[in-house]
């Protein structure tokens, strides 16, 4: 039996009759903006659309259709493991509903966050733990023995490692994931790869740096403007480029330089100058009360977005356009430098995420 | 030349398929045309299309405005294939671009219907599979919905709320964020 709680005017237009065949709805519903609160809303409206919009099969074309998740936020851990939207209401998931339930939550370091999860090492306990936010779900691992000097692990990546034809990232609960470590001890430096379905190996840190030759690239040299005070006065990101290449940024007071690496170019391989933007002008920094440069925060690479904190707010700058969004957070977050991860994922709560 | 110009008229016009709409107008439209429809394309593919292809379900009003999009597209897809096998410089991409602008105004345009045409160019582009105008009209529709909230939507669309009580402080619960 329909229950029908509410009238509806005799005036109303009919319900058009596309929207009563399940696989034109689903079309529709497929090109929602793959916004957080996209499904739950459309899910709120009858019975029908909920299970529309809950079907495994459509949740893997919606997908499929927008390609790339949108940045949700960014977890940071200056005083406590934190969640900070980027995104404004409705689509603003409250810090809440991402916490961690780790043992030992202050020995836990956020080192990375990619594909929709989350990588923390534990230096004290010699072990790290992999977590989804949106699923919950996490998994801890013991550092492997013959490489449980504390002092070794330097850095970690967690990546999707999932193989099948045309996945996309964003929603990889289920998928296989890979772990490296970059650790150093004194044999020299190394990575740990550590698959989810396998054990861990050893490996060496060359094959990870540069996998097509281990020489060591020499910075361009233009970027390098500030001598012996480069590390201090200089900030730098190296991320891979869409081409396969790498890019290196560098900051230096208000001037953001894009370089590329071109490893075909006639001449050699070689760096070449992307883009220069001056942030002052772009970002309309307030010049005259300038009490420090802005820090990079932190990079979405497979957005190719930068985080930004600024004198005025905290900003996501596309690094190919040069478009930007300053973030409606409180200018607390713009008084210490520390490091965001940016978390990218097609949020599918609750019920919905049970069916991927 | 004279001779060379007929005789495309005629492999032109030998490519010509009729198409009948559900109250029996008849639009002679080109196969190139036609077969941006993937339903048309397999009838054309089996042959069974000589006397014109009855389609029940579309009303002329709306098969004049299928074809609208078909011919403008059919030209479109005809012109890519042209500029790849040409050699590429920055002259045939400006063309290429020009091309493009011209045909996003065109879809633009092209939606400026009201609600009851833009739903039955929706059951028109689904049961004669035209990928490109199903995309773009149900965009269209997903765009109207786009930031607002199942109460308006239902309203939009006069859409009853047969969810319990139970059903929807379920989803509220699990995604309160959604609705503020």
């Amino acid at each position: 039996m329909v229950r029908r709680r509410r009238r509806l005017p005799s005036s109303a237009a009919p319900t058009p009759a596309a929207l009563d065949d399940d696989d034109i709805m689903s079309e529709i519903l497929l090109r929602l903006p793959p916004l957080p609160s996209s499904l739950p809303r459309a899910s709120l409206v009858c019975k029908r659309w909920r299970r529309l919009v809950s079907d495994p099969h459509f949740l893997r074309r919606f997908r499929e259709h927008h390609r790339k998740p949108p940045i949700l936020g960014f977890f940071s851990q200056r005083v406590k493991f934190a969640f900070t939207s980027a995104l404004n209401s409705p689509d603003s998931i409250p810090d809440a509903r991402f916490s961690p339930p780790l043992d030992n939550a202050a020995d836990c370091k956020i080192t990375d966050c990619r594909h929709g999860r989350v990588l923390f090492l534990n230096r004290q306990m010699l072990y790290f733990v992999v977590w989804d936010p949106v699923t919950g779900e996490q998994r801890g691992v013991d550092f492997p023995g013959a490489f449980c000097d504390n002092k070794s692990i330097m850095n970690g990546a967690v990546v999707c490692a999932a193989d099948e034809q045309g996945h996309v990232h964003g929603a990889c609960h289920s998928s296989p994931f890979q772990i490296v470590l970059l650790g150093c001890n004194s044999e020299g430096f190394f990575t740990l790869v550590y698959h989810s379905s396998e054990i861990c190996r050893r490996g060496n840190a060359g094959s990870l740096l540069w996998p097509q030759d281990a020489n060591p690239i020499e910075l361009p040299p233009d970027a390098v403007v500030c001598g012996p005070y480069f590390r201090t006065d200089c900030q730098f990101l190296i991320t891979p480029a869409d081409d396969g290449g790498i890019n290196f940024l560098c900051l230096s007071d208000f001037i953001a330089q894009v370089w590329k690496w071109n490893a075909s170019c006639d001449v050699g391989a070689g760096w070449m100058l992307g883009s220069k933007v001056d942030l002052n002008n772009l970002l309309s920094l307030e010049s005259r009360v300038v009490t420090r440069h802005p820090q990079i925060l932190g990079m979405a690479e497979d957005d190719n977005t930068m985080f930004l904190s600024t004198n005025v707010g905290v900003f996501m700058l596309h690094l190919e356009s040069m478009k930007f969004k300053k973030l409606s957070i409180g200018l607390r977050h713009c008084t210490y430098h520390y490091t965001c991860y940016p978390f990218t994922s097609f949020y599918t709560a609750g019920r919905i995420a049970e069916g991927v | 030349m004279a001779s060379a110009g007929s005789g495309d008229e005629k492999a032109a016009a030998a490519a010509m398929i009729t198409l009948i709409s559900s109250d029996n107008e008849k639009f002679e439209v080109t196969e190139a045309t036609a077969t941006l429809s993937q339903t048309i394309r397999h009838m054309i593919e089996d042959g069974c299309t000589d006397g014109g292809v009855p389609l029940p379900n579309v009303t002329s009003k709306i098969l004049a405005r299928v074809i609208e999009y078909c011919k403008k597209h059919a030209t479109a897809a005809a012109g890519e294939e042209g500029s790849s096998s040409s050699f590429s410089d920055a002259a045939f991409l400006e063309v290429d671009r020009a091309f493009l602008e011209e045909l996003e105004e065109f879809d633009d345009a092209f939606l400026e219907v009201d609600r009851a045409t833009l739903f039955d160019l929706i059951l028109a582009a689904n049961y004669l599979d035209i990928k490109g105008l199903l995309n773009l009209t149900c965009q269209k529709v997903a765009d109207s919905v786009k930031g607002k909230t199942p109460e308006q939507i239902r309203e939009m669309y006069n859409i009853v709320n047969d969810l319990t009580p139970e059903e929807e402080a379920e989803i509220r619960r699990e995604t309160q964020w959604a609705f503020e």
